[in-house]
């Protein structure tokens, strides 16, 4: 039987239904539509489906969608407001820390997470942070440069 | 071409057109399409990996209400005729059906048997086992000294070796051999005061992108049928169906999604076919997508080699004679890049003595597939290391012996055509000049370099660019765009048509919107289709000249277009591009300029690359302290995205070289499917990885262009391995230097 | 006469490294080798790349070269 699940997506109240054995990964990409959460591995071991629950930098192919229940939930969707960009969105941008593209939602919102954590990150500590997030096209120098441009970038505007 | 020309866009380090979307979470990539009453498919893969298949019953499934089609093998029609038809051009369509699903045999474990379609992917995967399969399991063959044994087990009991000297009588697990001569090998040994002789293996490698393949297809009776994917290249994934299927090109369109990373592997189709098959069944559109699990065991990883190597040298430094012996394992089915590795092993090298002899091998794993220079890491990394080997005994340092021997425009190649204007000289100069070069070694820290060579080709790109009523613009290309060529072929078209990059939009489009084009591989896009660009720009240009001059009442030859600005050289007058744009409508309708052409003149991109790694004495783990990429990119278009190909690749070379293998256990399964075990490079496993660009321009691109996608994966893995032999002072062999097998040589007597 | 250069297999068929030829199209060079090496697949060297002068050419159809040109048939490259 599915259950009914109630929580808060981006800051908007979500209900949907899904299978108790069915991840959030799957509940975000396959019921609500909302596919900027890739999975590029299912096992928690890539970081493309990264999303904070609750405060918390979580792998959303390791998570159940009925701990969604009552949850708080960050996805790439919500980084941007409306049509402007994030700074680290606009810094990945500038440093041409993409290619393919399709590890940089993760990226995103990790590296998001990691400023929340700690806004003034040695280039170690970021590289350790975000060592859960494979990129396989870039071999991550420039995204470590959009990273510390984008943690300087928001302590300035702070 | 002048080198002085001044540029206003190419050169500059513009925003990526798509990046909105990609930083947002917007495009759409492979999995991210539903279509309103898709349904899932889902793949039965093979338990054994070499085993005859006795029989598959697919009653039970056909029962149950659950299961909405069924397809095997025997659902392609063409190769079904083509089977007993029996030309040897088909023999590689039937390789490719039976690779995507297994016909009387499966030849490696994950080989795709059976596919099923139902309403959820749960269910479809549930359905899986209501197929029957009676196997006769088959002892396997797991690597080149076995597969090339006397009494192998033989993987095609009809394969026999092609390019003998002798036709082959007899069946074998070689498919083919090669050979390639220049010069006499025997006078260059007898002409060398050192000769060296050493053999070299690497493992099978993944492209490891981080996007599983994944496809949805809608059949269609009366419309083309639509296949959408992730692909390097849309139109040969069309081409390729159509051959299965026995469907003509204009039933298919092919729509190409977002790409999460190729590197070679998107080449080929593995689910479109599987997935037509059952939405023709089903009647409703299809959805497939393969998790990390078979995207390791059942695409197309990288050859697994082994080389031999011997060099001959005066004590001066002239290299005499070079030699080498390439065996590529091509996995289920003949066709590994043993070709390109043969050509390209010495390439760097100007040797009047040269013979190299390669033989293509096929073993019970994955048919493999292009990765990046596909062929050019596993034969080099034996030369480069070779040639480091002997610079240390003659007692040369490793750039000026290469410098000495260093392949120039005029050398020989020994594939056939003479080198033009190549950039090897100038990135070896460029690297001994690096403040990388010139600094210090840390103690328990060694250093490594090595060249690196792939040749790049051009062949067939079209592109449309249509101007808009108010200047603005599109650019309509048929090239996947997998690491930023979008930007490029704007700044390139923006660059003749004299407006800002971001006045046009470019376009990927699907097979009906533009013509073929060529997949992007072999470093071939911002080549080619840049080329495309420009000749499409350059025919606006000549429209917008044509309609200024009946604005003005003058001939084209006195209208000039300089910046996006045209000017009347009989007067005063001049109209911008938007200008005239605005009064197409008036001389002859709206403006748009087309090039469908077949590129030639792609130039090699040479590369060199130092690396600096220090290895733990106590476990073996190796940790890069300091990496330097220097390529030849002939002109960069944006600075940027060249880098981010160099780095790219140097990583990837860095895992290949340090950590990545295929583990295989006795039965022939692998162990390590998933990346937690198969363990590509983390971002805190990496130093910055610094770049040199040097510009030696391709004189037969417009703005000298060459391609650089594919070289810097080819000198990270002799680099490395070098690296690591100068800090144990052990000589390593054998990819990858993974701790235990460091260890191992720290470990034994030298 | 340009001269085709010949490796490998090619070489061990024809008995010899290299073919003087007198045709200065890609067209033409076929059918004279045709009538000198009858024995040879034509199919196969139709899909292999062409060489003039050290410049590759994947599509040689159309393809010209001139009297004194070095040309050889090498295998397509593939792309990664
Ligand atoms: S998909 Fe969740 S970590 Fe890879
Ligand atoms: S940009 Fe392709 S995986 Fe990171």
């Amino acid at each position: 039987m599915k259950a009914h699940v109630t929580t808060r997506i981006n800051q908007e109240s979500v209900e949907f239904l899904c299978e108790p054995s069915e991840t959030l990964l799957r509940v975000l990409r396959d019921n609500l539509g909302m596919t900027g959460t890739k999975e590029g591995c299912g096992s928690g071991d890539c970081g493309a489906c990264s999303v904070v629950l609750d405060g918390e930098l979580v792998c959303s192919c390791l998570v159940l969608g009925v701990e969604a229940q009552g949850a708080s939930i960050e996805t790439v969707e919500g980084v941007a407001a409306s049509d402007e960009l994030h700074v680290i969105q606009q810094k990945f941008l500038e440093h041409a820390a993409l290619q393919c593209g399709v590890c940089t939602p993760g990226l995103i919102v990790a590296t998001k997470a990691l400023l929340a954590e700690n806004p003034s990150p040695t280039e170690a500590e970021a590289r350790y942070y975000l060592a859960g997030n494979l990129c396989r096209c870039t071999g991550y120098d420039k995204i470590i440069k959009a990273v510390m441009d984008s943690a300087a970038t928001m302590r300035e505007g702070a | 071409m002048s080198e002085a020309r001044a540029f206003k866009h190419i050169g500059q380090r513009t925003i990526r057109p798509d990046g909105f979307d990609k930083v947002t979470g917007k495009a759409n990539y492979g999995a991210d399409l539903a279509l309103p009453g898709m349904i899932w498919g889902a793949i039965l893969r093979s338990p054994h990996a070499h085993a005859n298949i006795r029989s598959i019953n697919t009653e039970r499934a056909e029962a149950s209400s659950d299961v909405l089609a069924i397809a095997t093998f025997q659902d392609f029609p063409s190769v079904n005729d083509a089977a007993s038809a029996a030309g040897t051009l088909r023999k590689d369509l039937i390789d490719t059906a039976q690779n995507i699903l297994a016909q009387d045999k499966v030849l490696y474990h994950g080989h795709a048997v059976a596919a099923v379609a139902a309403r959820t992917e749960a269910a479809a995967e549930a359905a899986l086992a209501l197929i029957d399969v009676d196997y006769e399991v088959l002892s396997p063959v797991l690597s080149i000294d076995a597969a090339i044994a006397e009494d192998a087990p033989l993987l095609h009991p009809q394969l026999k070796t092609e390019g003998l000297v002798e036709p082959a009588d007899s069946p074998s697990n070689i498919a083919a051999r090669m050979e390639l001569k220049k010069g006499d090998i025997a006078k260059g040994f007898a002409e060398a005061d050192v000769i060296i002789e050493r053999s070299y293996d690497t493992p099978t490698v993944h492209q490891g992108y981080i996007e599983p393949h994944a496809t949805v297809v809608n059949f269609d009776h009366n419309a083309p049928s639509m296949i959408w994917c992730p692909t390097q290249g849309h139109f040969d994934v069309r081409a390729r169906i159509a051959q299965l299927m026995n469907m003509e090109l204009g039933q298919l369109k092919v729509v190409a999604s977002e790409i999460g990373g190729g590197f070679g592997g998107k080449t080929t189709v593995y689910l479109e076919p599987v997935a037509l098959i059952l939405s023709k069944k089903a009647g409703r559109p299809v959805k497939m997508v393969m998790n990390r699990e078979d995207v390791f065991r059942a695409s197309g990883p990288a050859s697994a080699s082994q080389s031999t190597i011997k060099l001959g040298a005066k004590m001066d430094g002239t290299i005499t004679a070079m030699q080498a012996t390439l065996h590529y394992e091509a996995g289920a089915f003949k066709g590994s890049p043993m070709g390109p590795g043969c050509m390209t092993v010495f390439t760097p090298y100007d040797v009047e003595h040269m013979y190299v002899e390669g033989f293509d091998v096929v073993v019970n794993k994955p048919k493999v597939a292009a990765y990046r220079a596909p062929g050019a890491p596993q034969s080099e990394f034996a030369a480069e290391m070779a040639v480091n080997e002997l610079a240390a005994k003659i007692g040369i340092d490793p750039i000026d012996l290469r410098l000495k021997n260093a392949a120039r425009e005029g050398t020989q190649t020994i594939y056939g055509p003479k080198l033009k204007v190549v950039g090897l000289e100038a990135c070896l100069k460029a690297a001994q000049q690096s403040e990388h070069y010139q600094s210090p070694i840390a103690d328990g820290v060694g250093r490594g370099l090595s060249a690196g060579f792939w040749f790049n080709i051009g062949g067939q790109s079209s592109v449309i660019i249509n101007l808009n009523p108010d200047g603005t613009g599109s650019i309509i290309e048929g090239s996947p765009d997998i690491g930023g060529s979008r930007a490029s072929m704007q700044m390139m078209a923006a660059e003749v048509l004299g407006i800002a990059p971001g006045k046009l939009n470019p376009i990927v489009a699907d097979t009906e919107h533009v013509a073929y084009n060529q997949t992007t591989g072999g470093s071939r896009t911002t080549f080619a289709t840049g080329m495309a660009v420009i000749e499409a720009a350059e025919s606006v240009v000549s429209q917008l000249k044509e309609r200024a001059a009946a604005l003005w009442n003058v001939t084209t030859e006195q209208v000039d277009f300089v910046d996006g600005v045209a000017l009347n050289l009989a007067g005063e007058d001049s109209l911008t591009l938007a200008q005239i744009c605005a009064a197409a409508e008036k001389t002859g309708g709206q403006i748009s300029g087309t090039a469908n052409i077949n590129a030639r003149g792609a130039g090699p991109s040479f590369a060199v690359h130092l690396c600096d790694i220090k290895v733990d004495p106590e476990t073996g783990k190796t940790d890069v302290v300091r990496y330097t990429a220097i390529q030849d990119a002939g002109k960069a278009i944006h600075p940027s995205y060249v880098e981010g190909q160099f780095q790219g690749g140097a990583v990837q070379g860095i895992g290949w070289a340090l950590n990545e293998e295929y583990v295989y256990n006795e039965s022939g399964v692998m162990e390590n499917a998933g990346f937690l075990d198969y363990r590509i490079p983390l971002a805190s496993d990496l130093p910055a990885i610094e770049t040199i660009i040097v510009e030696v321009p391709n004189s037969f691109h417009p703005f000298g262009v060459r391609g650089v996608g594919e070289t810097g994966i080819v000198p990270p893995l002799a680099a490395v391995g070098t690296a690591v032999a100068d800090a144990i002072q052990k000589p390593v062999s054998s990819l990858p230097c993974s701790p235990p097998k460091v260890l191992e040589l720290i470990m034994a007597e030298s | 006469m340009a001269t085709l250069k010949l490796s490998g297999a090619l070489a061990a068929m024809a008995g010899c490294e290299e073919i003087e030829v007198s045709a200065t199209a890609y067209r033409g060079l076929l059918q004279e080798i045709d009538s000198i090496l009858p024995e040879w697949d034509r199919a196969k060297i139709e899909s292999m790349a062409f060489v003039i002068d050290g410049e590759i050419v994947d599509e040689p159809f159309l393809a010209t070269f001139e009297r004194d040109s070095e040309l050889h048939f090498i295998e397509k490259i593939a792309a990664g």
